[in-house]
């Protein structure tokens, strides 16, 4: 591989072309293949010997990607970036050209995912004062947007050869851009055309995976714990167990989830996937140790932020309340508990807690239906019912 | 084509372009506070040249936007936000809310003038960090006054709008390398209030709180961290909490968090009908009144009927059936308490922050 030179590649490339391989062309137009990091492929004007070797319009492809081998190499990615979008939007007429065949899919995923890279890369050499933050990310996502608009309308060519089954790994491109930039609510209409589109379930296990990542950190992000469990378990089961990196993210977003529902995980897991960050907390939660809770958040405060998970982690502290309130209830041995006793252990936690707060928190939980029963103000007594006052969390 | 990076500089030195003054003078479209006084109605109005303000025109096709002498450079733009600001602010000709109407106006020629320009980021946070303040102010000044005369909605898009561009640029600032001292210490200063103010605005939001909490620690004066602590503990459905910790922000953040009370309120009496749910026993309504910043008794009563719930002379019944949850919010009202501690000229100061 080495030592193959450029017109031996645009020969290469000529071949695939002609026979429709998509396979062959992704791999010779990736920035990650072997042949971007050799010297004599970053090219300033490539357009001469390109020319003698490629028609149109694949020629224009090449042009574009050497190129931009080019300014990647001199370290340039804000010029790399628009090469490489140069390169998706050629790409894009191309793949609107091609009716009633999808052989060129496989170069879409390619450059697709190439580009969001290099935007990202030219999002930390931004230097103009004008540029918005996240803007070369955003319009990389408009640029994918093109090619995901073809993919999706592309609904009278029959089943096996549909453009159609590239939407997938175009909406988790997307979605890359879109849970880097913040922009989560941009999701929502992607998850509605895969949602609704026949090929559901025939995509890749591994788009499969993917999707159900981001979808489940969505619901998360929505406050819909449920259909979040669903998504990242599916997630976890089925991503492959050598790819630990991954299934450790994957695992940083369902243990919170989990234990919201009312699940311990076990930490063995946890000490496997390397994310013993919980175990403490998972211990304070189940024992209600309020203090335990509040250091755990400022030990891993950035921990927590940078994943995304800060304030769903919070929320465990109100699963932390109730462990608490049924271990009082179990020692008092009464199903009148005084709301004084009650504060005296959040008192006894480290929690700055008054009478009127200690009752608003078990208002809220009641609420919630994680106690049964009602509070009597004058009597200063959490009433809490004979059967079953504390409900397993997994049934709430 | 020319160079996208290359921005008109303003040439007009006044507060209006001579040419619009004209223009308005001659098509009766001065604002009475841009006029001289007169001895009689049926005389036409005449501009004073010292009060004339540009006023906000959309941009359409075939307009020129781009005209140097129609645009204002930084100077002008900052003595232009000072006039209003000290002088219209404080002005009793006409009734506040046209006195806001105008200022919104001119304050968006002026937003209009700035990003026309691209001028330079420490100019912009310049002139921003007024114009938030102001609509924030705004917002809870005319809280009570009639949908005809104002329009909440429309002046919470202004301040988000506003405070969002403020928060950009402070981002993009403290990218900048160079930096010049004086002006570092008035960005180091007055940013973590905004950063608070943000969070307050978007109490329910929790992306609002997330970038706080993202922010370096120099920023974390006591009212950021009071911010996140309110915003933690609404998130929570603490809302003891979140009462007791507002009595503790500053002026204006104090103000513009009063606007969640009404949607704060709405959730408290319907978890509290939840978990004090009972035929026979009852809460004190002054005790609702003290924790949840009622003005008066009278007030707690008839929110509490707005939601169905019955009252007599003290207490409240607290019965989960009869709590409607479809019923819209009430509309917020201004505190008491809060308005007794600033009077209005103390506003001009917390606006300009001078």
């Amino acid at each position: 591989m080495a030592f193959m030179n450029v017109a031996n590649y645009l020969q290469i490339i000529e071949r695939a072309w002609r026979s429709c391989n998509g396979q062959t062309l992704s791999i010779f137009l990736s920035i990650r293949h072997d042949h971007a990091k050799l010297k004599n492929y970053h090219i300033e004007s490539p357009e001469n010997i390109v020319e003698k070797f490629l028609p149109a319009p694949i020629d224009e492809l090449v042009v574009y990607h050497l190129k931009c081998l080019y300014s990647m190499g001199i370290g340039d990615f804000l010029t790399a970036y628009q090469l490489q979008s140069a390169l998706v939007q050629a790409f894009t007429k191309i793949l609107q050209a091609q009716k009633d065949e999808n052989w060129s899919l496989p170069i879409m995923y390619t450059i697709s995912s190439d580009l969001r890279v290099i935007a990202q890369q030219a999002e930390n050499q931004r230097v103009g004062v004008n540029d918005k933050p996240g803007e070369y990310l955003e319009k990389a996502a408009e640029c994918l947007m093109g090619c995901f608009r073809i993919c999706a309308a592309d609904n009278r060519t029959d089943d096996r050869d549909t453009k159609r089954k590239g939407m997938m790994a175009l909406v988790n491109q997307l979605f890359k851009v879109y849970f880097r930039i913040n922009k989560l609510h941009l999701c929502k209409p992607l998850i509605r055309a895969i949602e609704s589109s026949p090929f559901k379930d025939t995509f890749s296990l591994s788009q499969q995976i993917t999707y159900r990542y981001f979808v489940g950190r969505k619901a998360m992000f929505d406050s819909d714990y449920k259909a979040a469990d669903k998504y990242l378990s599916y997630a976890f089961e089925n991503c492959h167990k050598l790819s630990r990196k991954n299934k450790r993210l994957i695992l940083i977003y369902l243990v919170p989830v989990k234990m919201l529902l009312g699940y311990t995980p076990n930490r063995v897991v946890l000490e496997k996937y390397n994310v013993l960050e919980f175990w403490d907390l998972v211990q304070a939660v189940c024992q209600g140790n309020l203090k335990w809770f509040d250091e755990i958040m400022e030990k891993h405060e950035i921990f927590f932020i940078h994943c995304g998970i800060y304030l769903i982690v919070d929320k465990l502290k109100i699963v932390a309340y109730r462990n608490l309130f049924k271990k009082v209830y179990l020692i008092l041995n009464t199903h009148q508990i005084p709301v004084e006793s009650l504060q005296t252990a959040l008192e006894f936690l480290g929690q700055d807690v008054d009478l009127d707060e200690t009752q608003c928190i078990v208002a809220n939980l009641i609420n919630e239906g994680k106690i049964k029963g009602y509070i009597s103000h004058q009597h200063r007594k959490v009433v809490v019912s004979k059967q079953n006052p504390f409900p397993p969390l997994t049934s709430t | 084509m020319k160079p996208l990076n290359i921005y008109i500089k303003g040439q007009c030195m006044d507060m209006c372009p001579a040419a619009e003054i004209m223009l308005r003078e001659n098509k009766r479209l001065l604002h009475i506070l841009e006029t001289l006084p007169r001895a009689s109605n049926s005389e036409k109005p005449v501009a004073d040249r010292k009060k004339v303000v540009k006023c906000y025109s959309r941009s359409a096709a075939g307009k020129a936007m781009e005209n140097p002498k129609y645009l204002r450079p930084t100077n002008v733009l900052l003595r232009t936000i000072n006039y209003l600001l000290q002088d219209v602010l404080t002005n009793t000709r006409v009734p506040w809310n046209v006195t806001y109407d105008f200022i919104t106006d001119r304050l968006r020629s002026v937003r209009q003038d700035m990003i026309i320009q691209n001028l330079p980021v420490i100019d912009s946070i310049k002139i921003l960090q007024p114009i938030v303040n102001f609509h924030a102010y705004a917002s809870y000044r005319l809280c009570e006054e009639s949908l005809n005369h104002f329009d909440p909605v429309l002046n919470k898009t202004h301040l988000q709008e506003c405070i969002k561009r403020l928060l950009c640029l402070y981002d993009e600032y403290e990218r900048i390398i160079e930096k010049i001292t004086n002006d570092d210490k008035m960005v180091q200063e007055n940013r973590p209030r905004f950063e608070a103010l943000y969070v307050i605005l978007n109490l329910s939001n929790p992306e609002s709180v997330i970038r706080a909490l993202r922010l370096p620690e120099t920023y974390k004066n006591k009212d950021l961290k009071l911010a996140i602590d309110v915003s933690l503990n609404y998130i929570r459905g603490n809302f003891v909490r979140v009462c007791k910790h507002l009595r503790d922000l500053q002026y204006l953040l104090l103000a513009l968090s009063s606007l969640h009370l009404p949607e704060i309120r709405k959730k408290v009496l319907q978890t509290m009908s939840v978990a004090y749910n009972s035929k026979n026993l009852t809460f004190p309504l002054e005790i609702l009144k003290n924790l949840f910043l009622y003005n008066t008794v009278d007030d707690v009563i008839s929110e509490c009927k707005h939601y169905g719930l019955h009252c007599d002379q003290d207490n409240v019944h607290f019965l989960k059936d009869n709590f409607n949850r479809n019923q819209t919010l009430a509309r917020p009202t201004r505190l008491n308490f809060l308005d007794k501690q600033v009077e209005d000229r103390d506003i001009v100061h917390l606006i300009l922050n001078i």
